[in-house]
């Protein structure tokens, strides 16, 4: 198959399972803009659906095929959505911005969630520079597959060395070939980090052949769909001169260009975390308001899966954003129904990281961070002298030009945002969830036996991916709610709105 | 200030791309930042799939202690499978001088050499 026509076959496979889980969840699609506005989020929540129903297989002993693809794409396109449309009556609508803070309570229909129509009027003015930008956006983003498609694999050891050597065996065999994976010989690939890259590199392989230099373009179309999707998640509580600006800026980022075309795993991470620090930013900013909306609940964790399955770093961000929600709800002393909504998303999570983990115990695979002792003050205490460099190093790459700014921006934000009573909540969610994150990198910089200099120099520039993008989120969050919402809005909340009343 | 930085990063991209559309893709598959001798790789990986299929293993002498050859050589030559002890391998892949000059008993090791310093062995049962 062509790599043009592969894109547009897998792409198809993906939004239609992620439009049937989004209708499983809640989400509503009423018009052909909605879908439009949400193919991207659907493509993403497509692409993490149907990796998590893999991974499970494959750990299992199922084989990876295209047959297995189609049949789980289908059924959670079709299923999906029959059993969403049953299961909700009256959904929140997609197009909808959500509430922040108690003004605008929802009228509830069903199970789901309708919102109430409140109009932030946009200038027109506002509209045409928002619309320029991302047509501007989407001009480069169309143009970068035309070097994608031709990009050759270059100096990127860790994408062939594990994550291309990985997707390679899962094409060529199906299923986990389990004497690469437990073998002394292939130690070096990390045979314990999680398969939804190798997954995904194998879907490529299977829809275009072995090809590592179309590859990129497969990565290329992951990235708008990320951006698109980002842009979809901002704009239901921001305004269009807020969130198409930052998502421009975000969208050229050096680290994320360069990151994504890399072949690596770490930015691919990385946009999971963002993607899902921004939706569960959203429910629990609303949770006490919107009990009964669960959709910003699952997808974020569906993120979140995504992220843990996509590499260790990833595991440690997911925890870190689910501590970050559990101890802002517990501390607001919030009503029973969002804490138990939480605790079966936290059950969902690990549901979803549980398999390849299992299959790692029973074949005793383990990985080269000694866990354990990790817990050891004693240890701890002998290793504490590797903390200043690891600190050091990660302080220096996350306010580097490759992040043009991003942490220096977010954390002003993050303090402000603690500073006004309507954002406190959210702000106090990435700032504990990033300050986690943060932690658990550096505690395992500590406790590790690898020699520090090398192994600094070899990954502290991307180690932070998953912290920077995590309060990148928190810059879209909160950034939209400090601006006035226009004669719609009121001080610094954003409004609801379902229309747009395009004001001359 | 950082969108026009980014565009310029961008344009570095778009600058190479017709030299990079201009190269093989045989040339655009690898990386080759490590002087590694792809083109044995290549021709020891043909000869163990065609034996051997998807099956095939063989024990990669790792004398020269270079983890780039080393790594690399076990995902080019894949879906062969390295072991670590020659007994029970198919194959011998034998990479550089010193890997070469490893004494493979011939009652048991059929060699073949694809030149100086490179060849690959075949486990006589």
């Amino acid at each position: 198959m062509s790599p043009d026509l592969a894109l547009l076959v897998l792409g198809a496979l993906y939004a239609l399972a992620g439009f049937g889980v989004m209708e499983l969840a809640g989400l509503q699609l009423r018009s052909a803009v909605d879908v439009i506005k949400t193919l991207g989020l659907a493509y993403v929540v497509g692409l993490v659906a149907t990796s998590m129903v893999l991974i499970a297989l494959l750990s299992t002993g199922v084989a990876a095929s295209i047959p297995v693809l189609l049949a789980v794409s289908i059924t959670l396109g079709i299923g999906g959505g029959a059993v969403g449309r049953r299961l909700h009556g009256t959904r929140e609508p997609a197009g909808s911005l959500g509430t922040s803070g108690s003004e605008g309570a929802p009228r509830t229909g069903g199970r789901g969630l309708e919102l109430e129509s409140a109009g932030v009027t946009i200038h027109r003015l506002e509209l045409a520079a928002a619309t320029a930008l991302l047509i501007g956006l989407g001009v480069l983003l169309v143009s970068g597959l035309r070097w994608a498609k031709v990009q050759p694999l270059g100096a990127s050891w860790d994408a062939w060395a594990m994550w291309l050597h990985k997707g390679h065996l899962l094409y060529a065999f199906g299923h986990i070939p389990t004497a690469f994976f437990t073998s002394k010989a292939y130690l070096y690939m990390h045979q314990n980090y999680p398969l939804l890259v190798p997954l995904v590199n194998a879907e490529w392989f299977h829809f275009a052949g072995f090809n590592v230099v179309t590859l990129h373009a497969q990565y290329w179309f992951i990235y708008c769909a990320e951006l698109w999707a980002l842009g979809y998640t901002a704009s239901r509580r921001a305004r269009p001169i807020v969130w198409a600006p930052l998502l421009c800026m975000l969208a050229v980022t050096p680290n994320l260009v360069f990151g994504q075309t890399s072949l690596y795993a770490d930015i691919p991470m990385a946009l999971f975390l963002l993607l899902a620090a921004l939706w569960l930013g959203e429910w629990v900013g609303r949770a006490d308001v919107q009990a009964s909306a669960v959709a910003p609940l699952v997808i974020a964790i569906l993120m979140l899966g995504a992220a843990a399955n996509t590499k260790n770093e990833g595991m440690t961000g997911a925890i870190a954003l689910i501590a970050g929600a559990w101890v802002v709800l517990l501390l607001a002393r919030r009503r029973s129904v969002p804490l138990r909504r939480l605790a079966l998303a936290s059950v969902g999570f690990l549901a979803m990281v549980a398999p390849w983990q299992l299959w790692l115990a029973v074949h005793h695979v383990g990985g080269d961070i000694p866990i354990g002792k990790g817990i050891d003050p004693v240890y701890l205490i002998d290793h504490l002298n590797r903390l200043g460099p690891s600190a050091s190093a990660f302080y220096h790459n996350a306010i580097s030009s490759g992040w043009d700014g991003l942490v220096v921006i977010a954390l002003v934000l993050l303090l402000v945002g603690l500073c006004v009573g309507r954002l406190r909540r959210e702000a106090s969610f990435f700032l504990v969830a990033a300050g986690l994150n943060v932690a658990a990198i550096l505690w395992v910089y500590v406790i590790s036996p690898i020699n520090l200099t090398w192994w600094l120099a070899t990954s502290a520039n991307r180690t932070d991916d998953g912290f920077v993008l995590t309060i990148a989120a928190a810059t879209f969050a909160l950034c939209g709610q400090m601006l006035p919402a226009g004669s719609g809005g009121s001080g610094f909340a954003i409004r609801l709105r379902r229309r747009v009343a395009v004001r001359s | 200030m950082f969108v026009i930085k980014g565009l310029d990063d961008r344009s570095q991209f778009e600058l190479q791309r017709p030299v990079w559309a201009a190269q093989p893709l045989s040339d655009r598959e690898i990386d080759n930042s490590y002087g590694i001798n792809i083109q044995f790789l290549a021709w020891a990986r043909a000869r163990m799939l065609a034996a051997d299929g998807d099956q095939a293993t063989f024990w990669f002498p790792d004398n020269s202690q270079d983890t780039a050859i080393y790594q690399w050589a076990m995902y080019q030559l894949a879906p062969a499978r390295a072991i670590e002890r020659p007994a029970g391998a198919d194959w011998a892949v034998l990479y550089g001088p010193a890997a070469a000059a490893q004494h493979l008993d011939p009652e048991h090791w059929r060699l073949t050499s694809f030149g100086p310093g490179f060849a690959i062995a075949r486990a006589l049962r």
